[in-house]
């Protein structure tokens, strides 16, 4: 058996799945407050880190389940649990490149599901669950997101039209960073948790926990860690799309896309209906674009993410099936499907050095100009 | 096959509710403190000074509180 040499393989990936879901989703909380210069890009993604690291610490309630319900869990064993988290990060990567927003949990959960696909057959997969947890919200979490973000932001121009603009932009300013915070609080309570829980609960499968005992403190401390660092090296080419290639986003629709996320995760994380947290913010940042303008958003960009988010959980399985069949043939095809998976992100990253999109011109992108506005110019 | 359709209208609702609660606070909370200094060659201002005060006092506040709430939420 070499139960250890899995389970610490096991422990790496979790934390390394963990960095990619930090650094993906820094764009949730940050992206409009970078955009609209609210806060300087290293110093918003400071914050983020820091929040994610306090979010960890303060989150008691650590997953009891790895795959929440979408899968038979009994069938889940460490080779499936490394296998589904390479797909998972392999996706998170590619989107990373593309610079696309997508769910980390939904990521991990297709990876989960086609690794079990092939090591206990379809029986083993719970579709219903997976139409009501996954593929309901994703569709109503963006919607509902924009929509409130929309009546925020013509709520916020329209009051605030005659009254003094320094006044007005410091005001929302303030308003966005409190917000913008909350998001990267409440994303560290519930994203490091979710390592914590796949850590914990194969150290337990391992026997070196005691059933239904608590994460150590190294596991939080380490789950912790990898999530705040991931934020804080901060993808900046998502948080470039979502801050300026969406729409030009300005300080009240910032303010209201950020309350907006923030209201519908604490109260869908606390009544029962948990939403993805980088679809909520998506949903909104459109909704505060189309309340200013509906003609100054980019479609265009809504329907590439769109694409994403259909392909996530597929293609997340599809790279989680091929890793479970080969690390399910031992030690050799253990080892194989790490080294591939770490050469494909080298890969990747080697890619991202092209173009490379950072701190420092990650707002420079000429805002999207509206089609009248084009005009305009045209006619200037 | 169950969909909580329920807690799924309620998250719709509460949400709605507290976020454009929050925005609006925030907002009238800024237009009385826009009022309090008014320039001279800025927008003549909605409000009197003192109201304006009271205005956004009153209204930052209530929001202060609502994002206490919910960072009770995330620590809870």
């Amino acid at each position: 058996m070499d139960i250890s040499l899995i389970v610490i393989v096991v422990i790496v990936t979790a934390l390394a799945f963990d960095f990619t879901n930090g650094f993906h989703d820094t764009a949730n909380a940050m992206a409009t407050s970078i955009a609209t210069g609210a806060l300087k890009p290293k110093v918003a993604v400071l914050i983020a880190g820091v929040l994610n690291i306090v979010g960890a610490f303060l989150s008691v309630e650590v997953a009891k389940t790895i795959s929440s319900g979408l899968v038979d869990e009994t069938k889940i064993n460490p080779y499936i649990i490394f296998a589904g988290l390479v797909g998972a990060i392999l996706w998170n990567l590619l989107t990373w490149l593309l610079g696309l927003p997508s769910s980390s949990s939904h990521a991990l959960f297709g990876g989960l599901i086609g690794a079990v696909l092939v090591a206990a057959g379809a029986g083993a997969v719970h579709f219903p669950t997976l139409l009501s947890k996954i593929i309901l919200p994703a569709v109503i979490s963006p919607v509902l997101a924009g929509v409130i973000a929309l009546v925020g932001t013509v709520i916020a121009y329209r009051s605030t039209q005659r009254s003094d603009d320094e006044t007005v932009k410091k005001g929302f300013k303030g308003g966005q960073i409190v917000s913008a915070s909350l998001v990267a609080l409440a994303h560290g309570t519930s994203d490091a948790q979710k390592t914590m829980g796949v850590i914990t609960l194969t150290l337990i499968a391992a026997g070196v926990l005691a059933p239904n005992s608590g994460p150590p403190i190294w596991v939080i401390l380490a789950a912790g860690l990898a999530i705040g660092l991931g934020t804080y090296l901060g993808g900046w080419r998502i948080i470039r799309t979502l801050g300026k290639r969406v729409s030009d986003i300005q300080t009240p629709q910032g303010f209201a896309a950020e309350t907006s996320t923030t209201a519908v995760i604490l109260a869908s994380a606390h009544l029962g209906f948990a939403l993805s947290t980088t679809q909520v913010a998506t949903g909104a940042i459109f909704g505060a674009g189309a309340g200013r303008r509906i003609a100054g958003v980019q479609w265009g960009v809504a329907g590439q993410m769109a694409v994403a988010w259909i392909l996530t959980l597929p293609a997340a399985a599809v790279v989680g099936a091929v890793a479970a069949f080969a690390a399910s043939q031992g030690v050799v095809g253990t080892v194989l499907v790490g080294v591939v998976a770490v050469a494909v992100a080298v890969g990747i990253y080697a890619a991202s050095r092209r173009t490379p999109v950072t701190a420092d011109n990650v707002n420079d992108v000429p805002a999207p100009v509206a089609p009248d506005e084009q005009r305009e110019v045209a006619q200037a | 096959m169950s969909i909580a359709w329920g807690s799924l209208g309620l998250v719709a609702l509460v949400s709605f509710a507290a976020a454009i609660v929050v925005t609006a606070l925030v907002s009238f909370g800024i237009v009385g403190l826009a009022a309090r200094a008014p320039r001279a060659d800025g927008p003549e201002p909605a409000l009197s000074p003192a109201v304006g005060t009271a205005v956004g006092a009153i209204c930052l506040t209530v929001a202060v509180l609502i994002v206490l709430y919910g960072l009770y939420l995330i620590v809870a």
